[in-house]
């Protein structure tokens, strides 16, 4: 029973997680099921919500005391029958002040959404009738000639993420796998915490930590490096080496993200079940094949969970990628060359663009633009990883 | 089982002196104890009584609980099993082990039974299918899966479940199976399934087997051993301890004074 | 200094316009001030100098930027609105009701870092090759054009990296003003802005970022006002100016740059005008601004009462070197000031005889 029930916190646990972290909602009865945690009823074929043996019998339960109750009443007796119509009614009206009150939350929050996005198109106007979807791909932007293109912001964007992403996934599940299966003892509450306190560092403070350390490193070290290395065979490489550009951006910005990756997957590696990393090593397995085979695979869900939530937060980092990008508005074609993202370009400029109402309207439609990014990229992610989960949770859930 | 008896007794495993301690606390005192080849050795005793931490000794899956260690010797076809020049994965691969509640991958049911042979080393698509059509069927388990190999192993029920997990051991070609109470979490008719999987795997290896339920131990094994607080204190042909125990602690058990 | 400005981004900003949307109605005594990031700190000691003499009087500053100040002084959001830059006819249309008065003097110095060349070593620089190096035509240091200028230097063979700024800002306008009077390729390709499309380089936020940033980085040129050469000991080029002289920035080369810009009598009265086009004279630095607040002739004349004693007490008292060259400014010159200052007073409220008489 004890591990049954092991089993059922874990599974709620994955629950709570996928709520918490995806956004995605788990239907009640799928978590009755899952608390009910049974593996013990044999037939497949039965129907999900029959399957529970706990829900049957609560059923059953519930019925006799409702017989007894009857047989009470049968004495003539209204008092308690009174009683139940009021209760009833108090039972009633609490829980329409209840759910009256959390509808009032959820309408705010959509409230708020429909107001962001009603203010921003209406704001950005001006600029959507005037370049329509040539605003996307085109890379001119000079508010003197009144002619605005997205493309060059766009594409600096997406280079500081990818930076960012590409640096930070690899060491952070590195790092949790270590964490959970490989550093002694002693060091992984120490390193949590310091992971922990690494989250909740102001972006400011990166920033600051960039120029003083990134900037001097890759100037002096890194980028004289590639340039004489890969730069020799590949132009991408090479460059005048400065410091500020996208590189410094994107890496300090994946320091940023490592530990929102980490975290998350540390905390769906110690989900992975001691009875499956039990099962490989019985079968033979080293260390390295149970992490590599089992452990890995299952922590796929939440590795991609924690990568959405990084992109999200490297695609709108702002304070940290505006000190040390180089804002210049041109195409990198170089991993040493500076750029421009959108969220340092509104930061820089937007409370002088407000002078002029199409400049306004071009840097609110770029404010669009990142807000549908990360619209799109968040529900791809969500997709795709109900098609990953998909198996699994008709694995924990239909058990029986 | 009647085979057996005119079989001659060879040893697989022997066990002298042997103790075992979590950290500080001792969990076996100085068992002596031989399982036979080709044989069904079960270990009953009450809850704690040790039978557990005994068997997970035999294939060093104890090895993962910090400051577990053991004194004594243990040997499998006579190699140490705790020498400190044998590699627990080597010992791991020729013991292999069933556990109490089953334990499938989150892989495809063909993954499931494959994943030993494929972190040995083996690729050819052709093998991993023969091997795995071999080993669901000496599993009892081919004929309801053999459509949906490549749906997920958790699609199956609990008790399938089980037998994929000994499928999957057999895969390996172990020496010996350890099962670990493999049938406490099922229902009686996937019990009695097991059971008779155990008849027909015993002409090929070596079994052990814990478990809770002596008319369990009574059905299916050749020798009993019976353990209290960390002791062994009787072990014998099965018959003969439900008949006509030595130790009268062992005679209280089985006839249900204690435990 | 940044952290100011930049809290001062989007958020804020969203938020002051609510906040203060009822300032016009607020107490007479009740004043704000916000806009140019450049005259912030000049404005926060005359703030805090000017309460504890006129007890009573509230002033609230904020660094919001130069085009903020300027359409919130306009609509009333605030009382008045700081910005580097004057009028241009563009916003003249647009936000007819604003007068400017000029309240303090600035400039815009190019500042370097070349390897091998001493900080005691004068360099020169004439507005045309200075245009060229920004617009990235100019990529290294011993270019032909700028050894000719610098006969007696050294230069390395080394890459220019130009650095520039990424905000909008009143020194970007100071500066690009100089390299649009001077370089027709500039003025036909980029002009001048407070945050114009930058050809090459690299942008940083404030003139701190771009300090350190050619500070840090060999090769690297820049420009920055003259507070920051003062605070940070930086040594700066000396540009030529209309009559051929190369002069370096001072409070005293940009305070004879004011004199001999009005002394010109075509220098129009409402100051709408950048005065670098009309720069002439020894001793004269060609590239210094006025600072500007923006007021709006519509404020209720209860409000404007104060704001005219405000800015008579800024255009006066508020001059002495303790409160001006201590935040990086040079004083008005008085004199030749004194009647287009007065002017702009009657403007801002008819009939009231309130006027400057004598400087700080």
């Amino acid at each position: 029973m004890n591990k049954e029930h092991h089993g059922a916190v874990r599974t709620n646990r994955t629950a709570l997680f996928l709520e918490r972290v995806m956004g995605v909602a788990m239907e009640p009865e799928t978590r009755a099921q899952q608390e009910a945690g049974q593996i013990l009823v044999e037939n497949a074929t039965l129907p999900l919500s029959t399957a529970s043996p706990r829900i049957l019998s609560t059923d059953s339960e519930g019925k006799s005391r409702s017989s007894e109750g009857e047989s009470l009443h049968s004495d003539g007796k209204s008092v308690l029958k009174n009683l139940r119509e009021t209760s009833q009614a108090r039972i009633h009206r609490s829980e329409r002040l209840f759910q009256g009150t959390l509808r009032v939350g959820g309408f705010f929050v959509l409230a708020l959404f429909a107001t962001v996005l009603g203010v921003s198109i209406v704001e950005a106007w001006p600029s959507i009738s005037k370049f329509g979807w040539s605003f996307l791909w085109t890379s001119t932007w000079n508010p003197h000639r009144q002619i605005f293109g997205a493309w060059t912001y766009i594409v600096g964007t997406f280079w500081v993420t990818g930076i960012a992403l590409l640096f930070a996934i690899p060491i952070a599940i590195l790092s949790s796998l270590f964490l959970s299966d490989y550093s002694p003892k002693w060091l992984v509450g120490g390193v949590s915490t310091l992971m922990e306190m690494l989250a909740g560092i102001p972006s400011i403070v990166f920033g600051a930590f960039g120029i003083i350390f990134m900037v001097p490193l890759l100037r002096d070290h890194v980028e004289p490096f590639l340039a004489n290395t890969l730069g020799k065979h590949w132009d991408f490489f090479n460059g005048d080496s400065m410091g500020y550009g996208i590189l410094a951006a994107g890496l300090v910005v994946g320091i940023m993200v490592i530990p929102l990756v980490a975290t998350v997957t540390r905390d769906s590696l110690v989900m992975v079940p001691r009875e499956t990393v039990e099962a490989s090593y019985a079968l033979g397995s080293t260390k390295a094949e149970m992490v590599f085979f089992v452990k890995l695979p299952a922590v796929v869900p939440g590795i991609i969970g924690s990568v959405i939530l990084g992109f999200g937060r490297a695609i709108g980092e702002t304070m940290a990628v505006l000190l040390l990008i180089g804002n210049q508005a041109s195409i990198p074609t170089s991993i040493q060359d500076v750029g421009y993202t959108i969220s340092s370009l509104l930061a820089n400029t937007f409370t002088y663009a407000v002078i002029d109402p199409l400049y306004a309207a071009a840097e609110i439609e770029l404010g669009l633009i990142l807000l549908v990014i990360s619209l799109v990229v968040n529900t791809l992610g969500r997709e795709l990883l109900m098609k990953l989960m998909g198996g699994r949770l008709a694995g924990s859930v239909g058990g029986g | 089982m009647e085979n057996g008896a005119h079989d001659p007794l060879v040893p697989k495993i022997e066990v002298k002196n042997f103790s075992a301690f979590y950290g500080k606390t001792q969990a076996l005192h100085n068992v002596d104890f031989t399982i036979f080849e080709r044989k069904i050795t079960a270990m009953i005793g009450p809850s704690g009584c040790g039978k557990s931490t005994f068997l997970r000794s035999l294939n060093r899956m104890n090895d993962f609980y910090q400051g577990f260690r053991v004194e004594g010797s243990a040997t499998l076809d006579g190699e140490e099993i705790y020498s400190p020049t044998v590699n627990p994965v080597l010992i791991r691969q020729r013991v292999g082990m069933v556990f109490q509640k089953p334990n499938p991958f989150q892989k495809s049911i063909f993954e499931n039974v494959a994943y030993g042979l494929r972190i040995q080393g083996v690729k050819s698509r052709s093998v991993l299918a023969d091997i795995v059509e071999k080993s669901l069927k000496a599993a009892a388990l081919w004929d309801e899966v053999k459509d949906r190999l490549n749906g997920s192993a958790f699609s199956l029920s609990g008790g399938q479940q089980q037998r994929l997990c000994i499928a999957r051991a057999l895969a390996v070609e172990p020496e010996v199976i350890l099962l670990d109470e493999p049938a406490s979490a099922l229902d009686p008719i996937s019990t009695a399934r097991i059971e008779e999987l155990m008849q027909d795997l015993k002409d090929r290896y070596t079994i052990a087997i814990v478990t809770h339920n002596m008319q369990q131990a009574a059905r299916v094994s050749d020798r009993t051993a019976f353990f209290l607080d960390g002791t062994l204190v009787e072990v014998n042909d099965t018959t003969k301890i439900f008949t006509n125990p030595e130790d009268s602690r062992t005679e209280d058990y089985i006839t249900g004074r204690f435990g | 200094m940044n952290i100011v400005k930049r809290t001062a981004g989007l958020a804020l900003s969203l938020a002051i316009v609510s906040v203060l949307s009822g300032a016009g109605t607020a107490r007479a005594t009740d004043l704000t001030i916000s806009g140019s990031t450049m005259l912030f700190p000049l404005e926060q000691v005359w703030a805090n100098a000017y309460m504890k003499s006129h007890p009573g009087v509230h002033i609230s500053v904020a660094s919001t930027g130069s085009g903020f100040g300027i359409s919130n002084a306009a609509n009333g959001n605030i009382t008045i609105g700081a910005s580097d830059a004057y009028l241009t006819k563009d916003l003249r249309t647009r936000y007819g009701s604003l007068a400017a008065i000029p309240v303090a003097f600035d400039d815009t110095q190019v500042i370097y870092n070349i390897p091998g060349v001493k900080k005691s070593q004068l360099l020169r620089m004439d507005g045309p090759t200075l245009a060229r190096i920004f617009m990235g035509k100019i990529k290294f240091w011993d270019d032909k054009s700028i050894r000719e200028i610098n006969p007696d230097v050294h230069f390395p063979h080394q890459r220019i990296k130009v650095i520039h700024r990424a905000d909008a800002s009143g020194t970007t306008f100071v500066f690009t003003d100089y390299l649009s009077q001077t370089s027709k390729e500039w003025y036909d390709e980029i002009g001048r802005d407070l945050s114009p499309s930058w050809p090459v380089g690299s942008g940083y936020n404030g003139s701190d970022a771009v300090v350190a940033a050619v500070m840090a980085t060999p090769g690297a040129i820049g420009y920055v006002g003259l507070g920051w050469i003062n605070e940070y000991h930086l040594s700066s080029m000396a540009l030529k100016n209309l009559d051929g002289y190369y002069v370096v920035g001072s409070v005293k080369t940009i305070q004879n740059a004011g004199k001999a810009a009005l002394h010109d009598p075509s220098f129009p009265d409402d100051f709408n005008r950048s005065i670098v086009w009309n720069l002439h004279g020894k001793d004269v630095y060609p590239d210094a601004n006025f600072e500007f607040w923006m007021v709006s002739t519509a404020l209720p004349a209860r409000t404007m009462l104060e704001v005219k004693k405000m800015v008579i007490w800024a255009l006066t008292k508020g001059q002495q070197e303790k409160y001006t060259v201590k935040t990086g400014f040079a004083p008005l010159p008085f004199a030749p000031l004194k009647p287009r200052l007065n002017k702009i007073l009657n403007r801002l409220l008819p009939g009231n005889s309130m006027k400057i008489e004598s400087g700080g």
